[in-house]
This record gives C-alpha cells, sequence and structure tokens, in this order.
C-alpha cells in the first residue's frame, strides 16, 4: 500500500523541494479539495480523475489515462 | 475545480508561484497515478483510497470516512465569492496592484479608475455584446455598477482560454445557455472601425468598380510583362501597377520597420579590437596635439634641442649682389 506519505517520499527525488514542504503543499491542497467538495463543486485532480460530492457520497470518475492504462495525451506540463 | 483553478488556488494559500504549483500537482499525481498502475493500493489521506480490481482491471475508489466533515474557513475566505473570481479572472499578478489600487487586494478592480490614470477617455468606449460561458461572466450588479475584472494576454491568460481538462470541456458542453454581457471595445484612432468600413463613401460599388476597370489601359501599355496566357477578363480585372507598387511598398516598408526592431532588440555582437582602435586613435590625436602645443609654445624655441646645434640652424646667409657684380663686370 502507497500512502500519501510515501508517494511524498518518492517525490522528493523528482523535486527541489523538502519533504516537510512537499508536506504542506499536500495538505493545503487536501484543504481546497474539500472545501470545494464541502460546497458541492467537483476537483479535477490533474490527469488522475475527478472528484465530486452529490448528497454527502463522494465519487470519483478516473481520468481517461487511468482507465486505458496509456499516457495522457492532454499533458501540459 | 479545473486543474488551472486548483493550481491558482494552492499557489494563492500557500504563497508559491502558479508554476511551483503546477509543477507539484501534476507531480504527485502522476506520481500516485504510477502507484495505482503498478497494482499498489493507493491511500492518499484527506482524499481517499484506491485500488485496482483484480477481475477487469477498474480502479475502485474507497471514499474515507470522514470526507464530509466540514473544513473550518480560513480568515482569507471571509469573502470566498470574491476571492475565488479573483482567482479565476486576474492574470495579473496581485504584487503589482499593491499599492497601486486605493481598495484591498482581493478585491473586485474598478476598471475605471484604472482609465482615467491611463487617460483613456471613456465617453469613446462604446459596448459590444460577446457571448461567453455562463461561469466566466461577471455578475449582473458588478455590470451595473461599473465593476468589471479584466485580463491580459500572456502565458496566464491562457487558463482562461484554453479548454484541456475534462472538468472544463464537461462544463462548457454541459452549459444549457449562453449568456450575452457587455463589454468594451477601445477604438484605436489608427485603425478602421467596423462603422467606417460599412459607411456608404467605403461602401463596395460593383458598377464603379467596373467602370474602373474598363477605363483601365491595357497592360501593355502600363509597362507590364505579359505572358500571354489568360488574356480574357482575369487580366482586365488586375489591380493597377500603382496599386501593387504601393502594396510592394508598404511589404517593404514593414520589412524595413521588423529589420530595425530587431536590430534595436537585439543589436550585433561589436567587433573585438573595435575598442582598442578608438583608444588607440585617441591617443595618437592626444600626442598629436601635445606636440603641437609644445612646438607653438615660445619657451620651446629657446629650448635646444639635444644633439643639435640649434646656432647653425639660423646662420644668416649671404644672397649674392647680382647687380653690383653686373656693374662691375661691365
Amino acid at each position: 500500500m502507497a500512502r500519501s506519505t510515501d508517494i511524498l517520499h518518492r517525490l522528493e527525488g523528482r523535486l527541489p523541494l523538502e519533504y516537510e514542504e512537499l508536506l504542506r503543499l499536500y495538505e493545503t491542497t487536501v484543504q481546497i479539495v474539500e472545501s470545494e467538495l464541502v460546497d458541492g463543486r467537483p476537483v479535477e485532480l490533474f490527469t488522475f480523475g475527478i472528484l465530486r460530492r452529490e448528497a454527502g457520497e463522494t465519487t470519483f470518475t478516473p481520468h481517461s489515462s487511468l482507465r486505458t492504462g496509456t499516457q495522457d495525451p492532454g499533458d501540459d506540463t | 475545480m479545473t486543474r488551472d483553478e486548483l493550481v491558482l488556488a494552492l499557489a494563492w494559500r500557500a504563497g508559491i508561484a502558479d508554476h511551483s504549483a503546477r509543477v507539484f500537482l501534476h507531480a504527485f499525481f502522476d506520481t500516485a497515478k504510477q502507484a495505482l498502475r503498478s497494482g499498489e493500493t493507493l491511500d492518499l489521506s484527506g482524499l481517499g483510497q484506491w485500488s485496482v480490481g483484480v477481475d477487469n482491471g477498474d480502479v475502485l475508489f474507497h471514499p474515507i470516512a470522514h470526507a464530509a466533515r466540514p473544513v473550518a474557513p480560513r480568515h482569507e475566505d471571509a469573502q470566498p465569492q470574491a476571492r475565488e473570481r479573483v482567482i479565476k479572472r486576474y492574470a495579473i499578478p496581485v504584487a503589482a496592484l499593491d499599492g497601486v489600487l486605493p481598495r484591498s487586494v482581493g478585491q473586485p478592480v474598478n476598471v475605471s479608475s484604472l482609465f482615467e490614470e491611463l487617460g483613456i477617455d471613456t465617453r469613446r468606449l462604446r459596448p459590444t455584446t460577446v457571448d461567453m460561458p455562463p461561469h466566466d461572466a461577471p455578475l449582473d450588479e458588478d455590470i451595473e455598477a461599473g465593476v468589471m475584472d479584466f485580463e491580459l494576454d500572456g502565458d496566464d491568460a491562457m487558463f482562461e482560454n484554453e479548454v484541456t481538462s475534462d472538468l472544463a470541456a464537461e462544463r462548457l458542453g454541459a452549459a444549457p445557455s449562453v449568456q450575452r454581457i457587455e463589454e468594451y471595445d477601445i477604438p484605436l484612432p489608427t485603425a478602421v472601425t467596423r462603422d467606417e468600413a460599412v459607411s456608404p463613401e467605403h461602401e463596395y460599388n460593383v458598377e464603379e468598380a467596373l467602370e474602373d476597370v474598363r477605363v483601365t489601359p491595357p497592360l501593355e501599355e502600363r509597362g507590364a510583362r505579359w505572358d500571354g496566357e489568360a488574356a480574357t477578363g482575369d487580366a482586365m480585372l488586375a489591380p493597377p501597377l500603382d496599386a501593387a507598387r504601393d502594396v510592394a511598398q508598404a511589404y517593404q516598408d514593414d520589412e524595413e520597420f521588423h529589420r530595425h526592431r530587431e536590430q534595436l532588440y537585439n543589436p550585433p555582437a561589436e567587433r573585438k579590437g573595435g575598442k582598442m582602435m578608438i583608444y588607440a586613435a585617441v591617443a595618437l590625436t592626444l600626442i598629436v596635439l601635445a606636440i603641437i602645443v609644445y612646438l607653438l609654445t615660445e619657451e620651446s624655441n629657446t629650448h635646444t634641442l639635444p644633439g643639435v646645434d640649434t646656432s647653425t640652424l639660423f646662420l644668416q646667409t649671404t644672397v649674392p649682389d647680382i647687380a653690383s657684380a653686373t656693374r662691375n663686370r661691365s
């Protein structure tokens, strides 16, 4: 199982940021996502998928690249 | 919230650049996707759990139990609607507006005050109607109050114009109707406005144009080269050579303008030794001037040059008296 901390540790080798800074950005992202979901707005998690919350139930729509297992053609970064 | 809005929101809250926020988010979710693809179960605290089905390979999502817990609003979320609009619409760095505008950062910008500072006569502004998606339309009360937000062209403007995400495409596709809002267009003095283009004096008259073609002399009389092909109506409808020269001159002027501008912004590299030549020329000039001044001073004439007997330089030579010699000979 890969936890969020594991993902952040893997990011340490790819980004020029310390773990504490990465953790701060992740927690801020979670706060933003949570506040958007509470307001009833779906959130697009880049090429991962879209989170929605309708009637108190959170659903996830995977990105097309995650469904088919191919690379993301719309990757712009 | 599209990915661009998520980037701007993270940059806003974390106090980092938009590019840094985009790189982090992209790298994080890309790494998470790779872990999920490799068969790992993904547990992102605060977001949920993901796993891949063994049978069909579908992605299974397990929301966390406390996901419905509301988050306490932060201090800067006191006016979430106004702040959200600023994040979505403004491409101007907030720091650039700090101290310029009398209102605090995060509030809608009164464009009319900016027009006054820029010296733009707002009476010349004429409203036009454009079609915009509903989620980009400003509020009606802002329009009535004259408070309009604005955008600048640039890298950040791509967030508004490009539909690069599934959610944005879905949102635009699911839009029930298109609102019509008012925007303001600033007519440039040198531009031909639409009103001028459709005015009677600019209106294209087919009959007059054909009459001009008929009285236009043949191409051979105007010195044009003629290849003998298509010597029919197409040739008579060709523009006069003067107009062609004007067009060629315009292209030439345009090329010259771009060439000058290119030289202005990218000047050619200076040749090596150019400065040394200038310094040498200045030094030689100074040396020559010093010699001239030295020679012109009175003192220099009284001094003896080293190694030279100046007394012999100014000896009076006797001029033969030709007249007396002739007289004596006679």
